[in-house]
C-alpha cells in the first residue's frame, strides 16, 4: 500500500456511510413495522415483559387468531398495571391489560377510561409469608416490611384492600418494591411477607420457596384481576377495530383452556420465561382457571360483574386511594364483548 | 561553481527586500532590512540568539508579512507561501505516521495530487540524498542525520528555486554535520538552488557561504563576501583565509574575544 | 522481529487454563457451600440453559437485538462524537457556546431518562438505540476535541508553508496525528455501549438480553441471569478485542510510546 491516507480517507468514508446506513436501518425497521397494509395495527400495553401467563397474546404467529380478523397485534411492555394504563393514556398503545385498582385510581384523577372486557374475574392476588413468621390473618401484617411488585402493580392495589380488612393504613407497614414476580427477598428473609399473585407463589414453591402461610385476597373481595380497558376517544373511534380484537383474543383464550399442553410448549418458544414447560403448563391452569366464572359460563367470556365493581370502588373509596366516588357501570361497557 | 544555463544569469535579484520592518507588539524585530539576493546565490546569516533570523525567514517564505517596506520575488510582491521557495526547520519536522517517501511527497500531495510522474520525482530526490534504501521505512526507524536528509528531501521534490534552512543541522553530531554540509553545498551546486542559510555557527557560515550577513539590531550590520580560490573541502577551515572571515565575522557580531584583537589580525598576519 | 517460539502459543494456553480454573472453583464453590440455584447457580446450569435456548433457536433473537443496538448506537453517538469534535476544533468560538451544555447532557444519569425516552420515541429499539448513542457520544466529542487542539505547532506551520487549506490540514495532520487518541475513545465508547444497551433495555424492551436479565428476576431463574451476563460479556469482550486489531494495524506506522 502506497499511501495510508488513503487508507484514513476510506475509513473516514466508511465512518459517515455507517452513521447514514444505521440511521436508515432503523428508519427501515420502522417503516417495515408498520406497512403492513392487509392488517391494521393495535397495541397492547400489558403490565409485564411477555411471559407464559399473557400467551394468548403472544402466539399470534403460530396460531393467528388476530391475524384472521385482520389485527396486526402489537406488545408492548411495562412493570405493573399502572404503567399499561400510562401507556394508554400516552396514546402509545390502544389498549391496556390493567387491574381494576389501577383502572380505579386512574379514573378518580379524572382520565375518561372505558373497561371493556374482564379479562380474569377471580382473584388470583395474595400475601404470602414464611411460616415462621406467623402471619395468620391480615392485622398480622402491623409494622412488617412487605414487597410488592411494583408501585403501579395491582399487587399494591390488593394488598391494601387486606391492610382495609384490618383497620390498617398504609403507613402502618414498610412497603418494598421486589420486581414483578419475585420471591427472591421472601425467600432470603429480606421482606416479611410479599404481595403476589398465584402464578409467583407456584414459581416461586419450585424454586424451593419453603412452608408459608397464604392470605387470599378473594377470601375478602373477589374482584377481577385483569381487564381491558381502552380510553373514551379509543372506544368511540374504534368500535369495530376493538370487537374484533376481543373476539381474537376469546378464540386465544377459549385455545388455551382446551389445549393447555400445546399453549405449554409454545410458552417455551414465545415467553421470556418460558424455558420449562411443566412449569409453563402449571401456570397456564392457573389462568384458565381464573379467566372463567359461573358468570362467564352463563353469559360468556369476559362479561362484568357490575356490583362486585362497584363494591370494589367504594372499598378503595373508603380507604381512600381514591378521592371520589365512582359509577362503576358508567366506566364500563358490554357493548363490544362477544357472543357466547 | 553554478552550472546555470546563461539565460538564467539575469541582473534582476531573485529575492529583493526593501526597508523591512517587523515587531511583535512593542518589541521591534527587523528594522529597515535591505537585501538583493541574486540567482544562485548561497547566502548565510548569522546571528545571536534571538536577533529575528527566524522571523526574517518566515518573511522570506511569505508566511507572515511586514509591518513596513516590501518584499518581492521574481519582480513581483510576495504575499504568500509558494512551491517556489522551500524551508527546512531546525527540527526534521516530519510526519510520524508516514513512511520516508510519504513524507517527502507531502507537498505535491497537497499542492497537486499524486502521479506517478511525482513518485519518481521523489524516488529520484531520494537517491540524491542516498536515502534509496528508506524509502519505505517508517521515519522513526532511522537516525537523526537521516531524518534531516528526509526534511530535505522534501523541501526539494517540488524543484522550488529557492531553498530557505533554519539552523538545520545544530542538533545533529560533528561529524554528521560535515557530510551534510557537504552534500546540501552539492545539491545547491547541482540542481542550481538559490540557498539562504540561516546558522549561529560562523565557521559553518563561512565554509557555506558565498555570502555571509551579520544580522544585528534588526537588519544586515555587515555583509561578508567569501572567496576561496580552492574549491570547498573540509580542510579549508584550516586555511588562513578561514581564520581571518571568522575574526571579521566575530568582531562584527560584537564578540567580547575580539576586543584584545590588534592591527595585525585585520592583515590575516596573526600566525606570524 | 525476534519472538520466541512459544510465546503466542504459551499467552493462548496460559489464557484458557485460567478460563478452566475459575469455571472449576465456581463449581467448587457451588458444590462446598450448597448455595441455592435462586442466589448462586452452577457453571453446568447456567451451560444447560444456554444450549437449551441456542438449540431451541430462542436465544438467538435476544443476542440479535442487543448486539443491534449496541452496533447501531455506537455508530450513531460515535459518528456524532467524532464529527462535533472535529467541528468544535475547527471553530473554536463556537467550542465555548456549546460545550456547557455538552457536558450539562451527560452529568444529567442518562440510564434515569429511559422512562422519558419511551414517552419521545415509544417502546422497542428505538430508544434503546438513542440512550446508547447519548453514551457513546461525549467519549468520542472529548477525545475528538482534544487531539484536534493538540496538534504540534511545528507541525501546524509545515502545513501553513506548504499551503495547505483548512480541510487539508485537518484531514491529513489533525486526523492522523490524533488517531491513536480518538480510536482510545472508540474503544471507551465501545465498552460504555454495553452498559447503555442492556440497561436502557430493562424497561421498556421485550426483546434483548437486558430484558432477559428482568425476566430472569420475574421467573427467579437465575442462571438466565448469568447466561445473559455470560453472552453480553462475551460480545463485549469480543468487540473490544476486534478494535484492538483495527486499531493496531491502522495505528502499524505510529511510533510507540517507547
Amino acid at each position: 500500500m502506497f499511501f495510508n491516507h488513503s487508507k484514513l480517507q476510506n475509513f473516514l468514508k466508511l465512518k459517515l456511510g455507517f452513521l447514514i446506513l444505521s440511521a436508515l436501518l432503523l428508519q427501515g425497521h420502522v417503516a417495515l413495522a408498520q406497512s403492513s397494509n392487509v392488517k391494521t395495527k393495535l397495541v397492547l400495553a400489558g403490565w409485564s415483559k411477555p411471559i407464559t401467563e399473557i400467551t394468548p397474546l403472544l402466539v399470534d404467529a403460530d396460531k393467528g387468531f388476530f391475524s384472521a380478523r385482520g389485527l396486526d397485534l402489537n406488545y408492548v411492555p411495562g412493570a405493573g398495571g399502572g404503567d399499561a394504563i400510562r401507556n394508554i393514556l400516552s396514546g402509545q398503545a390502544d389498549v391496556a391489560f390493567t387491574d381494576p385498582g389501577s383502572f380505579f385510581m386512574a379514573l378518580s384523577k379524572g382520565e375518561k377510561l372505558v373497561a371493556i372486557y374482564d379479562i380474569y374475574p377471580q382473584n388470583v392476588f395474595n400475601v404470602v409469608s414464611l411460616k415462621n413468621q406467623n402471619i395468620i390473618k391480615p392485622a398480622d401484617l402491623k409494622g412488617k416490611k412487605i414487597g410488592v411488585y411494583s408501585l403501579s402493580s395491582g399487587t399494591l392495589q390488593n394488598l391494601q384492600v387486606l391492610l382495609h380488612q384490618a383497620g390498617l393504613k398504609e403507613s402502618d407497614v414498610s412497603i418494598v418494591v421486589t420486581g414483578l414476580l419475585n420471591f427472591s427477598p421472601l425467600m432470603q428473609g429480606q421482606v416479611d411477607a410479599t404481595a403476589a399473585t398465584d402464578t409467583g407463589l407456584l414459581v416461586g414453591k419450585a424454586k424451593g420457596l419453603g412452608e408459608v402461610n397464604v392470605m387470599e385476597i378473594k377470601d375478602h373481595i373477589n374482584i377481577s384481576s385483569d381487564i381491558f380497558v381502552v380510553t373514551q376517544e379509543t372506544f368511540n373511534q374504534k368500535k369495530d377495530l376493538l370487537k374484533r380484537f376481543l373476539l381474537a383474543y376469546k378464540d386465544s383464550v377459549q385455545w388455551m383452556i382446551s389445549r393447555p399442553e400445546e399453549a405449554a410448549q409454545l410458552a417455551a418458544k414465545v415467553a421470556l420465561d418460558g424455558q420449562n414447560p411443566a412449569t409453563n403448563l402449571e401456570i397456564i391452569k392457573l389462568r384458565n382457571l381464573s379467566s372463567v366464572s359461573s358468570l362467564t359460563q352463563a353469559q360468556g367470556l369476559g362479561h362484568f360483574d357490575v356490583l362486585q365493581f362497584q363494591k370494589a370502588a367504594d372499598i378503595y373509596r373508603s380507604m381512600g386511594i381514591i378521592d371520589r366516588d365512582i359509577k362503576a357501570a358508567q366506566a364500563m361497557s358490554s357493548e363490544l364483548l362477544p357472543p357466547k | 561553481m553554478n552550472n546555470l544555463p546563461p539565460d538564467e544569469m539575469m541582473t534582476q535579484p531573485l529575492l529583493f527586500l526593501q526597508g523591512v520592518s517587523f515587531s511583535y507588539g512593542e518589541k521591534s524585530i527587523l528594522d529597515g532590512l535591505n537585501w538583493s539576493l541574486m540567482q544562485g546565490g548561497f547566502e548565510c546569516i548569522i546571528g545571536r540568539s534571538g536577533c529575528g533570523k527566524s522571523t526574517l525567514l518566515q518573511l522570506l517564505c511569505g508566511l507572515t508579512h511586514p509591518q513596513n517596506g516590501k518584499i518581492s520575488f521574481k519582480g513581483s510582491a510576495l504575499t504568500k507561501p509558494t512551491k517556489d521557495i522551500s524551508y527546512v526547520f531546525q527540527k526534521p519536522n516530519l510526519l510520524e505516521w508516514l513512511s520516508v517517501i510519504d513524507n517527502v511527497l507531502l507537498p505535491m500531495k497537497l499542492r497537486e495530487g499524486l502521479t506517478q510522474r511525482g513518485k519518481s520525482q521523489a524516488m529520484n530526490i531520494l537517491a540524491l540524498l542516498g536515502l534509496s534504501a528508506h524509502a519505505n521505512k517508517p521515519i522513526w526507524q532511522i537516525s537523526g542525520g537521516e531524518q534531516s536528509r528526509v526534511a530535505i528531501a522534501r523541501a526539494l521534490v517540488s524543484s522550488p528555486k529557492v531553498l530557505l534552512l533554519d539552523e538545520p543541522f545544530a542538533s545533529l553530531d560533528a561529524i554528521t554535520r560535515e557530510e551534510l554540509q557537504g552534500e546540501l553545498r552539492n545539491l545547491h551546486d547541482q540542481l542550481g538552488l538559490t540557498t539562504v542559510f540561516v546558522t549561529h555557527d560562523i565557521h559553518e557560515a563561512i565554509y557555506l557561504g558565498d555570502r555571509v550577513h551579520v544580522l544585528r539590531d534588526g537588519h544586515f550590520a555587515h555583509t561578508q563576501d567569501i572567496d576561496f580560490l580552492t574549491s570547498r573541502k573540509p580542510s579549508l577551515k584550516d586555511d588562513a583565509h578561514f581564520a581571518n572571515y571568522s575574526h571579521i565575522l566575530r568582531t562584527s557580531l560584537g564578540s567580547k574575544l575580539s576586543k584584545n584583537a590588534g592591527a595585525k589580525d585585520f592583515l590575516g598576519l596573526s600566525h606570524v | 522481529m525476534g519472538f520466541h517460539m512459544f510465546n503466542p502459543l504459551y499467552k493462548l494456553f496460559s489464557k484458557v487454563f485460567f478460563l478452566v480454573l475459575i469455571v472449576f472453583l465456581w463449581e467448587l464453590i457451588c458444590k462446598t457451600w450448597h448455595f441455592s440455584s435462586l442466589i448462586l447457580p452452577t457453571p453446568l446450569e447456567v451451560y444447560s440453559f444456554l444450549l437449551q435456548t441456542h438449540q431451541s433457536g430462542m436465544i438467538h433473537r435476544h443476542i440479535a437485538q442487543t448486539l443491534f443496538e449496541v452496533i447501531c448506537g455506537l455508530f450513531l453517538g460515535g459518528g456524532i462524537g467524532f464529527f462535533l469534535g472535529v467541528f468544535l476544533g475547527e471553530f473554536p468560538k463556537l467550542k465555548s457556546l456549546i460545550m456547557p451544555y455538552v457536558v450539562a447532557s451527560q452529568v444529567v444519569p442518562k440510564l434515569a431518562l429511559t422512562p422519558l425516552f419511551i414517552l419521545w420515541f415509544g417502546f422497542g429499539t428505538l430508544p434503546v438505540v438513542v440512550m446508547t448513542a447519548l453514551i457513546c457520544f461525549f467519549p468520542l466529542l472529548e477525545n475528538t476535541l482534544t487531539a484536534m487542539e493538540h496538534v504540534d505547532a511545528l507541525k501546524l506551520q509545515l502545513f501553513r508553508m506548504l499551503g495547505a487549506s483548512a480541510f487539508q490540514t485537518l484531514v491529513w495532520l489533525k486526523i492522523p496525528n490524533g488517531a491513536p487518541l480518538i480510536l482510545a475513545g472508540v474503544r471507551v465508547a465501545l465498552v460504555l455501549s454495553w452498559v447503555g444497551a442492556v440497561v436502557a433495555e430493562f424497561m421498556g424492551s421485550s426483546v434483548g438480553l437486558g430484558a432477559l436479565i428482568v425476566a430472569g428476576q420475574g421467573s427467579m431463574n437465575t442462571a438466565m441471569i448469568f447466561a445473559s451476563l455470560i453472552l453480553i460479556t462475551c460480545m463485549g469482550w469480543s468487540m473490544y478485542a476486534m478494535v484492538l486489531v483495527i486499531e493496531r494495524h491502522a495505528l502499524r506506522s505510529y511510533p510507540r510510546g517507547d
